[in-house]
């Protein structure tokens, strides 16, 4: 039997698909692995390029299609019921895991155990973080105290292609909510915090992945109502926080998809968003805006 | 290297989340009735076929559950220390003093002890849309269905007692007329409104029986494949609480007129509770120490069941009598009263059991346990029937009937916009 699947949701990018499996190829650990490709209905020339680039790997690679555009959490459900290996770890087409990545996070995973946790465990990792056009930036993940505010605060990055667990772990959270199509990651990532599971992160503090990152495309506005549904839809773990913990939340994501919304030009929209952002949180906002001269 | 082609058309078809389900229940932490194991396991179930289940209580203790839940449940604590002990409801817990001394201020006793949890359960409510809320017991039922009628959500409040007892008893749950009233009045708002055997629906008033729905207890899968044809001792086992409630000093008395003609025969009594002294103290006076047994909490109530030949189950009421279910599961005839509601319900005299005339008191109870005792013919035919009188009872059909519940109240609202 397979120890560890690796999935991949894949739309409309053989190169950063190319990227991915180049990555998981070069991996130190060597363990049986087979990777699960489901192309999200690209168009025919990608998904040609799609299976040159299966057919010439010398991984063991399964390639799934749905037949039309699905969205990315069906297409991560698609992936999720596919997953058959003791392990399971996610890579997005375009990001790239660093060599040791695996053999390190499974040496987190096998303390964790010695350690006798009786709670589902993923390991994550820090990572590099890098906007088209500039240099690498590590982005520390903070796994102590509170996960759930952690991860509320950004200061647990909810980012499925950082994280290694046992499939059951993943399939237990359930399926990726197909009514968010921008943050299900997040949402996936609470859910199994507050079902007891836990984030840990292997000895090795360096990073262990590289996210290529780019605005370019994202639509602030959808981001916003996204984040809207996953506060409304966590309100009950929510009202354990205070007052003050859910309107700074909220200025953070108006603040979120002002950055959305002016790096693809919708000016007016970012000055909607900025007001709004301002009037949750007037004291955070200008500390925000002191403290990087007005980039956002 | 493609190691699986995959034509498009046979993608494995994505189940997806079959709806959200919020089961409320007040108080849970490191508690062990009952209730809050049909709860936990409720939820567990539900969760394991496939629905997101979010399991909401209102402890301010942070023990975890005493029974398991699954992983894919999530359990909330609605309790918030701060908010709590904020201003306002300190004042309220303030003015709520003079109760019960004086009337008058039982509506604001009612709200100094409800008011948080309905306020938490209407704004989860209203802002995570479940499509059902289940309640457990009183406590949680009334502040469920206030919260839901206020946020717009289909409530579900389940009855696990005789409903007799659940509304209108005067030793149970809160006292306060507020309570009590709205106990019953807030049903109005129920999408449905459980009871555990259909005669039970019979109590409620006319308006609300059309939303009644019967959902039985089940009894373990542990008791369902047993070997039953183990050496059996001469004993009559009884299982459970030691409380008024469950009447063991009736069966005591009853093994004093029958324990000198047997004296090979004994009673072990099964189960942990306040009553424990005094039944102690009542076995002394009787004479019958090392002939009825008090054994104790145990967690081989399978084998405890197995190496008995009779049991006897003499309690006043019973909401579903799972120990005595558990007994017939086992190949145990049951000796009780005829009018114990809840275990009436599935022993039937002379065919997997003996039900005696409360009335006639340990007296009847007592010739009931001799005719079994002294009658092996009658003894084996009654115990051959038992297994088969609680097939029912079964995990499967329980889940069933849920899911049943929650896909209807799902289709009506999906067709209602």
């Amino acid at each position: 039997m397979t120890t560890l699947s690796v999935l991949i949701p894949h739309y409309r990018d053989p190169e950063g698909l190319e990227l991915a499996l180049d990555s998981i190829e070069a991996q130190t650990w060597r363990g049986d692995t087979r990777v699960i490709v489901c192309d999200d209905g690209s168009e025919r020339e990608h998904f040609e390029r799609v299976e040159e680039l299966v057919d010439e790997s010398p991984l063991a690679i399964e390639l799934l299609r749905n037949p039309v555009n699905r969205g990315r959490p069906y297409t991560r459900n698609v992936l999720l019921d596919a997953a058959a290996g003791k392990y399971t770890a996610w890579l997005d087409a375009g990001d790239e895991w660093y060599p040791t990545k695996i053999e390190k996070q499974l040496d987190g995973l096998y303390r964790a155990r010695h350690l006798a946790f009786d709670r589902p465990v993923w390991a994550t990792c820090n990572f590099d973080w890098q906007w088209e056009g500039s240099r690498r930036r590590l982005r520390e993940q903070n796994v102590d105290g509170d996960q759930l505010n952690n991860l509320w605060l950004a200061k647990l990055g909810a980012y499925l292609w950082t994280t290694l667990g046992t499939t059951k772990s993943f399939k237990d959270v359930g399926y990726f909510d197909e009514n968010l199509p921008r943050l299900q990651d997040l949402d996936f990532f609470i859910r199994f915090v507050a079902q007891e599971g836990m984030l840990i992160l292997p000895l090795d503090h360096g990073p262990l992945c590289v996210y290529h990152k780019s605005d370019i495309g994202r639509q602030g506005g959808e981001v916003l109502a996204c984040f809207r549904y996953l506060f409304d839809k966590h309100a009950p773990l929510l009202m354990a926080r205070s007052r003050r913990f859910r309107r700074n939340r909220l200025h953070d994501a108006y603040l979120h998809a002002a950055r959305f919304t002016l790096n693809n030009g919708e000016y007016g929209r970012t000055l909607r968003f900025l007001a709004t952002a301002a009037g949750y949180s007037p004291y955070k906002f200008t500390k925000k805006m002191i403290q990087t001269r007005g980039r956002l | 290297m493609r190691v699986q082609s995959e034509p498009t058309a046979d993608i494995p078809p994505v189940k997806g989340c079959k709806g959200r389900v919020f089961l409320v229940i007040r108080l849970l932490g490191g508690r062990s009735g009952g209730a809050e194991r049909l709860f936990c396991e409720t939820a567990s179930m539900l969760a394991e076929a496939g629905y997101d289940v979010t399991c909401l209580h209102c402890d301010s203790t942070r023990k975890p559950p005493f029974y398991p839940l699954s992983p894919k449940v999530t359990l909330i604590n609605l309790w918030g220390k701060t908010a709590r002990r904020g201003r306002f409801y300190r004042a309220l817990d303030w003015l709520s003093k003079p109760y019960p001394k004086r009337e008058a201020f039982a509506p604001l006793d009612w709200l100094s002890r409800n008011l948080f949890f309905t306020r938490r359960l209407y704004v989860a409510a209203k802002h995570a849309k479940p499509d059902v809320i289940i309640s457990f017991l009183p406590p949680a039922n009334t502040p469920s269905l206030l919260a839901g009628r206020l946020a717009g959500a289909k409530v579900v409040p389940t009855n696990h007692n005789v409903p007799e007892q659940d509304y209108r008893s005067p030793l149970r749950w809160d006292q306060n007329p507020v309570d009590r009233w709205l106990r019953l009045r807030a049903l109005n708002g129920a999408e449905r409104i459980h009871v555990l055997f259909p005669t039970f629906a019979e109590w409620f008033p006319d308006a609300l029986r059309d939303r009644i729905v019967v959902v039985e207890n089940y009894v373990s899968r542990d008791f369902t494949h047993l070997d039953r044809d183990t050496p059996r001792e001469n004993v009559v086992a009884a299982v459970g609480r030691l409380a008024p409630v469950k009447n063991y000093l009736d069966l005591i008395e009853a093994w004093s007129y029958v324990a000198e003609d047997h004296p090979d025969w004994q009673v072990r009594i099964y189960g942990v509770g306040p009553q424990k002294r005094e039944l102690g103290k009542r076995i002394g006076e009787l004479g019958l120490r090392g002939r009825v047994r008090l054994m104790g909490h145990t967690t081989e109530v399978t084998d405890a069941l197995l190496s008995a030949r009779l049991f006897c189950h003499p309690a006043i009421h019973e909401g579903f009598g799972l120990s005595v279910a558990e007994a017939l599961a086992c190949g145990l005839p049951v000796v009780g009263y005829a009018d114990c509601d809840g275990v009436n319900e599935f022993v039937h005299d002379e065919d997997n059991g003996l039900m005696v005339s409360r009335e006639g008191g340990p007296k009847a109870l007592a010739d009931g346990l001799r005719r079994l005792i002294e009658d092996d013919e009658l003894r084996e035919r009654l115990a051959a029937r038992a297994p088969d009188s609680v097939a029912r009872f079964n995990e499967d059909r329980f889940l069933a009937t849920w899911i049943d519940i929650i896909e209807d109240i799902r289709r009506r609202e999906g067709a209602a916009s």
